[in-house]
């Protein structure tokens, strides 16, 4: 077993304390039971109480969850189609431009994508509101479901599915049977950070929503350029906490999928 | 001329003793104990996992040896790192660098030493023609095939003109009839360069084609040192007998020895033997008699002038072009094999399934040995 | 069948990228007016052939121009790049050593620290940027750690400045750099290290003429998806940057949203997505030339 070099070894402790110091003290201070952020008076959940009551809050969760439930469903069918399109499509009319239609999104600084979709949807007259914006999310989040998808399509053994359509398999059979169950997991984590995409959102959620749909980051965002808040620091936990807890369940069950894949 | 391990007065290039390497609980060397000499293509011969591959890059200087000693030219390499030894390595996968041209490939040890560039320079077209990839010098490796990769990772190993060059596994990626013309390509460039070459295979042709001398090796000890005609004509063990080659092995009692030739009472037949011992043996000791294929005779009639034969009936018959394997069923049970060339087409009836038929071979071609 | 696959997909990105691209140049290429919507359309395609030749005669690049003659705009784009430019050159600096240390780490540890990498990427963006203002306000945890222990008297102005926008940028873009690094070193064969050493490198020398080299595609695409991001990006600047803070995400935001200036607003986003064609087609080409290799 070969053993760490010290320099390896400070990279990653300095390295990982960076990355959650921040939060680590973002959590500690929402139990602080002072109305000032950053001086400690004992421990209270008094935060999390008054968060639970205001209606503000609760309603953008509420529309920040449909937001993320519906555009994660279609980005996801959109994005798998499109890695299926890029993967085994072959060559067909326009191919470049496609492929350059679902890499650009993903380094897009987001106020291009969100001033562009908002100026279509006046132009159009569709009326904003959580609808619009679903479109949008739906539309940058796709590219990296597809992105996600082809990486496993990539390493794809095409003669499995050869196999299923040698032993009787319809081509729908072979792929509801064979090429599904293997892509799966990519297909899941595909959903689950189109998702988290979309309820992370502020920008583009900005410009294309309207005033009847305002979103949690919305909102957050507009309470933060007042400053800090014990408020914010307790619904930043809750929301820390439930992503957490998602993507450690999203990657047992992944592997368990994978494993799963495997035997059979 | 005497051959240098004959010598007693010869330095060898490389003194291993007593060598030990344990990977936290598992053994790969057990007290290896090993002479190289000057100018040899020495072989390290055995099964995966056998240490081979070990022994070599603790040569090179990847390893550290956890109990013994390493000297290379005289000098003790105990934490000698890799850059500061007069050693050079061609490794299995090649390892050629993708980033770099054949020429940079080529080029990148010399670039570490004093050289100026145009001896740099010089010393790479040097290498390409040794290697005959003149017109290649600007491809960048995945740009190559198999067989050119092969040559470029060869040269750039010889290009510092090392003592010694360690050869992993060299011509195991390739396909088979490139192996064997790159078997004598090899051979002639270390004749021509005058390295001494230690390679590791695992396969026993490629050793015996090319090796000025083999180790056997098996569990992280050396089974046996010698020439290939030696290590095939008189094994010291079962296990090289067996591994080098296919065998016949009889059991039995060792009832007489003067050292030169001995007899032995072969139990499954009740009858007396005679071979050479490749050990001491002792009279009333158990033993085993290993008998080559091609060196067993096979005939209709009762050879009675040779001291060695024994009856059985014709099982079945390998045709493999050049030679015919048959498999003779002895009374006992068991099943004898000989080889033999066809010099004449054979005639259908002549040596057919179920004819009995005689098997025999001469003393010389038994070598006795301690089971 | 096949088709549809491709149909679906592509139509939907047409509608809802490409064409909104070609409204946005549409409109900055129109005059201001103050009504909602405030811009006048000059091309009005259900006129016909006629009012096309009048729009292209009448091609209008006075917001351009504008843009041009106002410094401030050309200042904005200038710093973002700096800023952009300064902040990636640090994530590297941060990010390759976690790479590289990641990668040469035991095998069974490689899933769990990518798992860590990966989650801070997970939760809020906006929490994250958040969290550093606990940390770097005049009252906050990194001025009481440094009072504290005496290593100044009075507290550091950290906040509202853009040592704070370089620090958020770094902290939130490292993944997007570790990741793709950390794929190429992984890869890298070990026994081309060997074979330097065998022809005579010291581990250092071995490192920069081997590794660095080999990890070259890592960092270009690694050293890209933070770039291109961070030139627009806003919600950094707006929560950590100080009011002379300038990146262009914020002016369009302001134009946008403050002004109500919306063809300024185009022309500033067209502007800026001339700056990002070249950086964002060669992280295309180098995210098509990781698929070659993989595949």
């Amino acid at each position: 077993m070969k053993r760490m070099s010290p320099f390896n070894v400070v990279s990653l402790t300095v390295g990982f304390a960076f990355l959650y110091l921040p939060i680590l003290l973002l959590v500690i201070y929402s139990f602080n039971a002072s109305q000032l952020v950053t001086v400690w008076a004992g421990f209270s959940t008094r935060w999390y109480g008054e968060l639970l009551q205001n209606e503000a809050f609760l309603d953008a969760a509420w529309v920040t969850l449909k937001v993320g439930l519906l555009s994660s469903v279609v980005a996801t069918m959109l994005g798998t189609m499109a890695a299926f399109a890029l993967a085994r499509g072959g060559r067909f009319r326009g191919r470049t431009l496609f492929s350059g239609m679902v890499y650009a999104p993903i380094v897009m600084p987001e106020i291009i994508t969100g001033l562009s979709l908002l100026l279509l949807f006046i132009s159009l007259g569709v009326p904003r509101g959580v609808f619009t914006v679903v479109l949008a999310h739906a539309t940058f989040s796709m590219c990296f479901v597809c992105v996600v998808v082809s990486a496993r399509l990539s390493t794809f053994d095409r003669s499995l599915e050869e196999a299923a359509l040698d032993l009787g398999c319809t081509p729908w059979d072979a792929f509801r049977s064979v090429t599904l169950p293997i892509i799966a997991p990519a297909v899941i984590a595909g959903w689950l950070l189109a998702f988290t995409l979309s309820l992370d959102d502020l920008v583009i959620a900005s410009f294309t929503t309207g005033p009847s749909a305002t979103t949690l980051p919305i909102k957050v965002y507009s309470s933060i350029r007042l400053g800090v808040s014990p408020e914010i620091n307790a619904l930043s936990t809750l929301i820390i906490g439930l992503v957490t807890v998602g993507i450690l369940v999203a990657s047992v069950v992944n592997k368990g999928a994978l494993l799963g894949a495997r035997n059979t | 001329m005497t051959s240098p391990w004959e010598d007693s007065n010869a330095t060898p290039l490389i003194r291993i003793d007593k060598v030990t390497k344990r990977f936290g609980g598992v053994t790969a060397l057990d007290g290896v104990t090993l002479d190289i000499y000057p100018g040899e293509f020495f072989a390290l011969l055995g099964p995966s996992g056998c240490g081979k591959t070990t022994l070599l890059r603790l040569l090179g200087g990847f390893e550290e040896a956890t109990g013994g000693h390493v000297h290379i030219d005289g000098r003790d390499m105990a934490g000698v790192p890799p850059n500061e030894r007069a050693v050079n390595m061609m490794f299995q996968s090649y390892a050629l660098f993708p980033h770099l041209t054949v020429a940079g490939n080529i080029a990148f040890g010399l670039k570490r030493s004093a050289l100026t560039k145009s001896a740099i320079a010089a010393r790479v077209d040097e290498m390409l023609r040794l290697v005959q990839l003149e017109d290649l010098a600007k491809r960048k490796p995945h740009q190559l095939s198999g067989g050119q990769r092969q040559r470029v990772a060869l040269a750039r190993a010889l290009a510092k003109a090392p003592k010694l060059l360690l050869l992993d596994e060299p011509l195991g990626a390739l396909d088979k009839k490139l192996r064997q013309q790159t078997q004598f390509e090899l051979m002639n460039i270390q004749a021509k360069t005058n390295t001494t070459f230690v390679i590791v295979t695992h396969d026993k042709d490629e050793a015996m084609t090319m090796a000025s001398r083999i180790a056997v090796m098996d569990n992280g000890r050396i089974l046996q040192v010698d020439t290939p005609e030696r290590i095939y004509q008189s094994p010291k063990s079962i296990a090289v007998a067996s591994f080098i080659g296919d065998t016949n092995i009889l059991e039995g009692i060792c009832n007489w020895s003067d050292g030169e030739s001995a007899t032995f009472d072969w139990t499954s037949q009740s009858r007396d033997m005679t071979g050479i011992p490749g050990n001491a043996l002792a009279v009333g000791e158990r033993c085993r008699c290993v008998v080559r294929p091609e060196q067993v005779v096979i005939t209709f009639d009762e050879p009675t002038d040779m001291p060695n034969r024994v009856q059985g009936i014709v099982e079945d018959i390998a045709y493999l072009g050049n030679v015919s394997t048959y498999h003779v069923r002895l009374n006992d049970g068991s099943v004898f094999t000989s080889q033999s060339m066809n010099r004449q087409p054979l005639s259908p009836d002549a040596l057919g399934v179920n004819r009995s038929v005689w098997l025999s071979w001469p003393e010389s071609a038994a070598r006795i040995l301690r089971p | 069948m096949r088709r549809l696959l491709i149909a679906i997909p592509y139509l939907w990105l047409l509608a809802l990228f490409l064409v909104p691209f070609g409204i946005v140049l549409k409109i900055a290429l129109s005059d201001a007016a103050l009504a909602i919507p405030p811009y006048t359309p000059t091309l009005a395609l259900d006129e016909g052939w006629q009012s096309v030749r009048e729009f292209l005669s009448q091609l209008d690049l006075e917001n351009f121009v504008f843009l041009g003659e106002d410094a401030l705009y050309w200042k904005a784009y200038w710093s973002s790049i700096q800023i952009a430019f300064v902040s990636t050159v640090l994530t590297l600096l941060v990010g390759y050593p976690m790479a590289y240390a990641m990668a040469r780490a035991p095998r069974r540890w490689q899933p769990a620290l990518i798992m860590l990498v990966i989650l801070p990427f997970w939760t809020s963006f906006l929490i994250r940027v958040y969290a550093w203002i606990g940390i770097l306000s005049n009252e906050g945890y990194l001025n009481q750690a440094l009072l504290a222990i005496g290593l100044i008297d009075q507290p550091l102005a950290l906040l509202n400045t853009n040592v704070a926008v370089h620090i958020g940028i770094v902290y939130t873009y490292l993944p997007f750099l570790v990741l793709p690094i950390y794929a190429t070193l992984e890869r890298l064969d070990e026994s081309l290290l060997d074979a330097a050493r065998d022809l005579g490198c010291s581990r250092t020398r071995a490192f920069w003429s081997v590794t660095l080299p080999l990890s070259r595609p890592g960092i270009i695409a690694g050293c890209l998806l933070v770039f291109i991001p961070v030139i627009g990006e806003f919600v950094i600047p707006s929560v950590l940057g100080g009011s002379d803070t300038l990146m262009i995400g914020k002016v369009l935001w302001n134009e946008f949203f403050a002004n109500r200036d919306w063809p300024v607003a185009s022309a500033v986003a067209v502007v800026l997505l001339f700056i990002l064609i070249i950086p964002i087609m060669l992280f295309q080409h180098s995210a098509m030339d990781k698929r070659e290799v993989t595949a």
